[in-house]
């Protein structure tokens, strides 16, 4: 049975065609999320299933999640992010206790039952300090790409803390910084651990081992680390991070065209 | 008139209203179609939905007009009393004096939302230095100075001490504007040392006797300040017969909470209990006829029981409410994410237990007030909420957060770690505004989180 | 000896000595303010920095908080939950107008002296409490004289310095800075390092000629009447903190603002300097009136408690006093 999961982010749509029979991706894809959300996610959709060979009539069910799910009229259903992350994140890793997603515009944690459901969740989406959008802020300050960042706090010596809680104001310190001589990589690192101490903040004590982050976020280098240290304890990135959404999405895809009694 | 349980738009409850009045079925004098409460700037109606049922349109209507109430008290000569922070207790003395009413001008906290902000209250509030950092009941202010609303009271009390700040200096600053307020303290409610004398309050909270004796010596003052006002005796044998009158609506309010929050289908929205409740506090100015309209939602429920008939699909997630919202518009959006109420600690379930009858009055209401949940610390509450929700059997709980209110952060932090540890289910923080419209995707995200994670849980 | 943090000047500190303890009166370190204390959004940065340190000092046998604003009642059950050591809550009440408001903190105090026990402490004889009341009333008197004749800011370390050690040898070290716009600092505690603030006031053309912040020297208790101290230590006690000392959170405030009224009027201060911090409610609330019942300018630091936000307070501090030139 083949399924679809299509996670219509604020930032970028993921999509995921899955063979729930064998468990195995059939094709994915990422495009840069637009304001015409319905289109944009059908043309994804309808790219991945010519290059995978299929027509849409293959397609048992489609699920959408994401900040844009309600507007993907081709859907079955939408779930929310906080479950197909969970789902797919537990997939990728067996056993994990708690998830960190750290999209552009907003951060989630999860803490996941022994069974891999979702026990209880916790979510910033009013504050773009704890973001993927400060280290853009970060990037265009820089005049760096988001992909270098990693590269850069890589080469820190002495990370520079980042006070503001606004991002608007931290830029505005960031500046200061770079004025007053202070190298970029130790800004990025500095930024890199307040993203990381504000999510720990959220997370409080419920940081329970083992730690999977996802997210676009997780892709970049750094970020990890600065998260582990922030917790104080190990931090694993999923693998294909920007993905766990649009596959756990496709999995509930799945499991719901197979018990179409719980479909709830 | 027998209606199909179900949630309807305003002009759907109007031609309810119509028909009501085509059959000549008795309205009380404050009915009438809710579309004339938009005329008068309540727009936010217009977003709402309502329990398709004349006892749901009765209460709307007793509580849209409050404050044609308190002018017509006004009028007649009788004395208003304004009583502020402690939720539940003072008005049940003074509604035991003749010719006073009584009620919470921060109860206004609601009328910029019902009003979608139109009235500029909080506009009004700014100006006078008290801005977007407070908690919405910054909105008494402007009323007050403004005077569009409730007339101003002839006695202002507020309860102090064991209160949020924000409240503190929002009383604060009305009184620095020209308004008397007659100030009582509140002590910090604490579990009470091995060798103290103590008490146990309504709902179980322990305490110390030396601070029921506190609180009953600033009831004492209240009640001379009362009796002062109304020129009559407040003795024992009028508080006693106010006490009786209070505990029948609490009465009637506990068997609709229970029926409410635990029948299934859900026989009542919750936008709906939220109201009914908030008539445990100060009896929306006039308690007699609070006893007659949550009597009829009562027997409205009662009815859908039996029937096994309801607003909700079968089923629907239940949720244990945390905490008042000043958008009403959240208890539809709850429904609308497959959630229902489930129980709910709204800050005042003191003023939902029944007040001792076997004690002396002023006792048995010092007491009561003792047991306030703000007043104590965070984890009596938890506690208290982790004993409704397994007497509810909810599955889950959601602590909505008032914007600017000084006790949330903290208050929601200790709360949630307990109740997760304790029972194990999720709790969602949702900071609510006074208008959601803005913020209605993110918010529907977590609500639906919140209702597949019940969902999710239930078929493990 | 055991030491016994506490921040509030409603805490007497004499109490706690003539009980046997080290009372230490904290300047939070703001970087103590962990994320893992409590959440960042909605609470006090000073109550959390508080509350982290009172979390981290492995040394202390106990600490007091006080009801005096709600942020710091709920930052005490944060530390009872997850500290390893005693907390004690003392409800200061916000009303004083009746007999019963001093009778609660006069119950509070021995309340407190129980605590003390428990923790190892010794209720005092009535003569060692008089003796104690006396030495600090004394060491009290000494620490006025001196602060008088300090620079602000060294009078404010010099607060710090007697908090932390009541013994402290003080000497009034240099004479006060000349002047600038004499500007009032009003306002809630300072943390550590934050009297940086008085530096850039100066820097900025200003001189802060009256310290309202709550770690100033408003918040010591009046001299004792050592005649009644005699006769009633404890009630003179509570006469003394309970009785003098002004409070943002007192209701009504009238006294706080009469002591401002009064101390504006006598230093001759041009504009009022607000030190609150974010999240801060009781001074948000003081900011307008102060402007009302002063007529005098007022600027409102709102603070977020951090090193890096003094750039900001610093900008505001530097466009104030060009508005009072």
């Amino acid at each position: 049975m083949i399924c679809a999961g299509i996670d219509g982010g604020s930032r970028a749509i993921k999509v995921v065609l899955l063979d729930g029979g064998r468990g195995e991706v059939l094709a994915s894809g990422v495009r840069d999320q637009g304001i015409a959300h319905d289109r944009l996610a059908r043309e994804l959709f309808e790219e991945l299933l010519q290059a995978a060979g299929l027509a849409r009539g293959d397609v048992a069910r489609v699920v959408a999640t994401g900040y844009t799910r309600n507007a993907i009229t081709f859907a079955d259903t939408t779930i929310t992010e906080i479950t197909c992350h969970a789902v797919g994140v537990r997939h990728l890793v067996p056993g994990a206790a708690t998830v960190v997603e750290i999209g552009g515009q907003d951060s989630k944690l999860l803490r996941l039952s022994e069974d891999g459901t979702v026990r209880d969740f916790a979510m910033n989406d009013r504050c773009a300090a704890g973001t993927g959008r400060f280290l853009e802020v970060v990037a265009s300050r820089l005049g760096a790409g988001l992909e270098t960042l990693g590269e850069l706090a890589g080469a820190a010596t002495s990370p520079s803390p980042i006070s503001s809680m606004c991002v608007v104001f931290a830029e505005t310190e960031i500046i200061g910084l770079l004025a007053s001589g202070v190298p970029p990589a130790d800004i990025v690192a500095g930024v890199q651990a307040s993203i990381a101490s504000r999510v720990a903040a959220m997370l409080g004590r419920d940081a329970i081992p083992p730690v999977v982050f996802t997210g676009g976020v997780a892709m970049i280098p750094g970020m990890a680390q600065a998260l582990g240290t922030a917790l104080r304890m190990p931090v694993t990135v999923a693998p294909e991070p920007q993905m766990t959404g649009a596959l756990g999405a496709a999995i509930l895809a799945c499991r719901q065209a197979a018990s179409p009694g719980r479909r709830r | 008139m027998s209606v199909t349980p179900k949630r309807i738009t305003i002009e759907e409850m109007d031609l309810l209203c119509r028909r009501q009045q085509a059959a000549g079925a008795p309205m009380p004098w404050y009915g009438g179609p809710l579309n004339r409460h938009v005329a008068d700037g309540d727009r936010r109606l217009l977003k709402l939905e309502y329990d398709a049922s004349p006892a749901a349109l009765r209460l709307w209507n007793f509580l849209l007009t409050e404050e044609d109430r308190l002018h017509q008290a006004r009028e007649a000569g009788r004395k208003i009393v304004g009583t502020m922070k402690d939720l539940g207790t003072v008005p049940v003395m003074a509604y035991a004096l003749p010719n006073v009413v009584a009620f919470y001008p921060d109860g206004a906290w609601w009328t910029p939302c019902v009003m979608e902000l139109s009235e500029g209250l909080f506009a009004l509030a700014q100006s006078l230095g008290v801005g977007e950092a407070f908690c919405p009941v910054r909105a008494m202010i402007g009323a007050f100075v403004n005077r569009n609303h409730f007339p101003i009271p002839d006695l202002l009390t507020c309860s102090v001490g064991a209160t949020c700040d924000d409240f503190s200096s929002i009383a604060q600053r009305l009184e620095s504007l020209g308004f008397p307020i007659l100030w009582w303290e509140m002590p910090a409610r604490r579990h009470p040392d091995p060798d103290e004398p103590a008490v146990t309050l309504p709902g179980g909270f322990p305490a110390p006797a030396s601070q029921v004796a506190l609180v009953r010596s600033e009831m004492e003052r209240l009640r001379a300040a009362l009796e002062n006002l109304a020129g009559a005796r407040l003795g024992d044998d009028e508080l006693a017969a106010g006490i009786r009158e209070a505990n029948r609506i609490r009465a009637v309010l506990d068997e609709l909470r229970r029926l409410a929050y635990t029948a299934d289908p859900c026989p009542m929205p919750a936008l709906e209990m939220l109201i009914a409740e908030m008539l445990a506090i100060h009896f929306c100015s006039d308690r007699a006829e609070s006893a007659a309209v949550l009597g009829e939602l009562l027997d409205e429920v009662r009815l859908r029981v039996r029937q096994r008939r309801g607003v909700l699909p079968e089923g629907a997630a239940r949720i244990f409410w945390v905490n008042p919202v000043a958008d009403l518009r959240m208890m539809n959006l709850l429904e609308d994410c497959g959630g229902r109420l489930g129980g709910t600690e709204f800050l005042f379930c003191h003023a939902l237990d029944r007040i001792p009858e076997d004690l002396p009055p002023l006792e048995a209401l010092a007491r009561m007030a003792l047991a306030d949940p703000m007043v104590g610390p965070s984890a009596d509450r938890a506690e208290r909420i982790v004993r409704d929700v397994q007497d509810f059997g909810a599955e889950a709980v959601v602590v909505s957060r008032i914007p600017g209110a000084s006790h949330c952060a903290l208050e929601g932090a200790v709360m949630g770690e307990i109740v997760r540890a304790r029972l194990g289910i999720p709790v969602v923080e949702v900071e609510v505004p006074p208008i959601i419209d803005p913020m209605l995707p993110t918010l529907r995200t977590r609500l639906e989180a919140l209702t597949e994670t019940v969902f999710q849980r239930r078929n493990v | 000896m055991k030491t016994v943090l506490y921040s509030s000047p409603f805490v007497p500190a004499e109490w706690l000595s003539a009980h046997g303890m080290r009372p230490e009166r904290i300047r939070p370190d703001p970087s103590a303010s962990a994320p893992s204390v409590g959440p960042l959004m909605g609470m006090c940065p000073f109550a959390r920095a508080f509350a982290g340190d009172a979390l981290a000092r492995a040394d202390a046998a106990g600490v007091v908080f006080a009801t005096t604003c709600d942020q710091m009642r709920r930052a005490s059950e944060l530390v009872a939950m997850h500290g390893r050591r005693p907390v004690f809550l003392m409800n200061v009440p916000a009303t004083w107008q009746t007999p019963v408001a001093a009778r609660l903190y006069l119950d509070e105090l021995g309340r407190l002296g129980r605590f003390l026990v428990r923790l190892g402490g010794s209720e005092p004889s009535r003569e060692a409490l008089c003796r104690t009341l006396e030495a600090w009333d004394a060491q009290r008197e000494r620490l006025r004289g001196a602060l008088g004749l300090l620079a602000p800011r060294r009078a404010s370390e010099a607060m710090a310095e007697f908090d932390l050690d009541w013994r402290t040898a003080l000497t009034a070290s240099g004479p006060r800075a000349p002047g600038g716009t004499p500007v009032a600092l009003v306002g809630g505690p300072l943390m550590r390092g934050h009297t940086q603030v008085f530096d850039t006031i100066e820097q900025a053309g200003g001189a802060v000629v009256l310290d309202a912040t709550e770690s100033g020297a408003w918040t010591l208790p009046a001299p004792f009447d050592r005649r009644r101290l005699r006769d009633d230590p404890v009630m003179e006690l509570v006469d003394a903190y309970f009785g003098t000392i002004p409070g943002v959170f007192r209701r009504p405030d009238e006294a706080l603002y009469a002591y401002l009224d009064r101390e504006l009027a006598a230093s001759g201060a041009r504009g009022i300097v607000v030190w609150r911090y974010v999240w801060c409610d009781l001074w948000a609330a003081a900011v307008a009136r102060l402007r009302e019942r002063t007529g005098l300018p007022v600027t409102d630091l709102d603070v977020s408690g951090d090193e890096g936000a003094f750039a900001h307070t610093a900008g505001r501090i530097q466009a104030f006093m060009e508005v009072l030139r």
